[in-house]
């Protein structure tokens, strides 16, 4: 990363279903001693007045409400605006707040929220989207995830998920919720979080959106259609030991991105191409999509693809036959 | 970047083989123009450095049109010109152009993030 980058302001979306325990969380993390300034976005749609209660007003914490609804559907506008506001706050207090929480509600989309930080060049100069982190309540998610699509949406989009109330379920209910939450989004990972000692660790500096992080594909992934679960949101890999020709994939993503923009929600990929020594690596949500040049491949080393895409109903099979079209044999 | 382009006669001043009346087309055709004048700007080579290398491009793209092929157009050539002057004067690498070229040949470059 560049030191521009490393000095924009990191900002976290806290998503998760309704009940899940983010403004717990949140709580609990505005009240430890870790030395950071927070400001926190709040958006709790319909719970305002009971949020409002019970989130901490500290000395270091800087608490915005946007009463006006739901951030992601009545314009985007409103965040950039916020944003904006605090950006001159802290222009004018250095120091004012050294990153920034999203609370998104429980029904929210995290897209366009995440899209913000991409989108408008003002809001990508200032600040860095680090990751989204969704809560997921162990003893509910079975019934939410059925139910409500958000609730598969907000995991999917995940760059982490921390799981609560598992001290409310047996070991084998939380490794078959664990194991639904994999095949719906295998790059994500779990923790585990107990209110009493959660760690601000486990909520920030992830990298979510970054090229130069890892892509670690969780071991229990699957990757088979053999799932409990028939979810709309799910995920697949493609590995290849061949290389992809550049032009071909890039007509690819044209494609698919034409038909399925919508329905693709996350994508990650370090690609080895056939007119390159280097590893390209790059994401992308929706429409979006950056891409920059990873590490040279040593000398004998094996060229390895890993692409990673999550979304809602994809024409898998498709997909792969498409990818598979794109190498060079 | 900010800077009024249109209107700035230190810009105008600074083209070469043009008509001094600077006409974008296409948003990255000015947005290539800011870069190459910013990145002068900040040092990275001198403006005869930078006239020297489009001078190169666009004798090649006469030579193109003088054995009858079609020239490719004009921002084209600063593009090409920048980019190996960029290489060269290491501030940007070959790789990187190639892997950066990925996104916007998969989304457009208006779907870049930013």
């Amino acid at each position: 990363m560049t030191a521009a980058a490393n000095s924009k302001v990191p900002v976290t979306i806290l998503t998760g279903f309704l009940g899940a325990g983010k403004t717990t969380l949140l709580n609990r993390i505005l009240q430890e001693r870790h030395g950071e300034r927070i400001a926190v976005i709040e958006n709790e749609f319909g719970e305002a007045g009971v949020d409002n209660d019970i989130l901490v007003f500290g000395d270091n914490e800087q608490i915005i409400e946007m009463n006006n609804g739901c951030i992601c559907c009545t314009v985007r506008g409103d965040l950039v605006r916020i944003l904006g506001d605090l950006r001159q706050r802290r222009e004018a207090k250095p120091g004012a707040f050294d990153r920034i929480i999203i609370e998104t509600t429980g029904l929210a989309d995290p897209a366009p929220v995440a899209q913000t930080f991409f989108i408008d060049e003002d809001i990508a100069a200032y600040y860095a989207l680090d990751a989204i982190v969704t809560v997921v309540d162990a003893k509910h998610a079975d019934s939410q995830l059925n139910e409500f699509h958000e609730a598969q949406e907000q995991v999917g989009f995940a760059d982490r998920i921390l799981l609560s109330k598992s001290d409310l379920v047996s070991d084998s209910e939380r490794a078959r919720v664990c194991k639904r939450l994999v095949q719906i989004n295998p790059r994500a990972s779990i923790k585990q979080v107990n209110f009493g000692n959660t760690s601000i660790a486990d909520l920030l500096d992830i990298g979510g959106f970054s090229l130069d992080s890892i892509l670690e594909i969780e071991p229990d992934f699957l990757g088979e259609d053999h799932h409990e679960h028939d979810d709309a949101v799910q995920s697949f890999v493609f590995n290849s030991a061949a290389p992809f020709d550049q032009s071909r994939l890039q007509d690819f993503f044209r494609e698919t991105i034409a038909e399925s923009a919508k329905d693709l929600m996350r994508y990650k990929g370090i690609v080895a191409f056939d007119s390159l020594d280097h590893r390209v690596v790059f994401q992308g949500v929706h429409m979006l999509m950056n891409s920059d040049v990873g590490q040279a491949w040593a000398p004998g080393e094996p060229r390895k693809s890993k692409l990673v895409f999550i979304g809602r109903d994809l024409p898998k099979a498709k997909m792969l036959a498409g990818l598979e079209r794109c190498l060079v044999q | 970047m900010s800077t009024d382009l249109s209107s700035s006669l230190l810009c105008k001043s600074l083209l070469v083989g043009v008509d001094t009346d600077v006409k974008f087309a296409e948003p990255w055709e000015a947005k290539v123009f800011a870069i190459i004048v910013g990145l002068a700007q900040e040092g990275h080579f001198t403006w005869s450095e930078w006239v020297e290398c489009f001078s190169k491009e666009v004798a090649a793209e006469t030579a193109v049109e003088a054995a009858g092929g079609s020239p490719r157009p004009y921002y084209q050539q600063w593009l090409s010109a920048a980019e190996k002057l960029f290489i060269s004067k290491g501030v940007t690498t070959r790789e990187q152009l190639l892997a950066r070229r990925f996104a916007v040949g998969s989304v457009g470059s208006t779907h870049m993030m930013k």
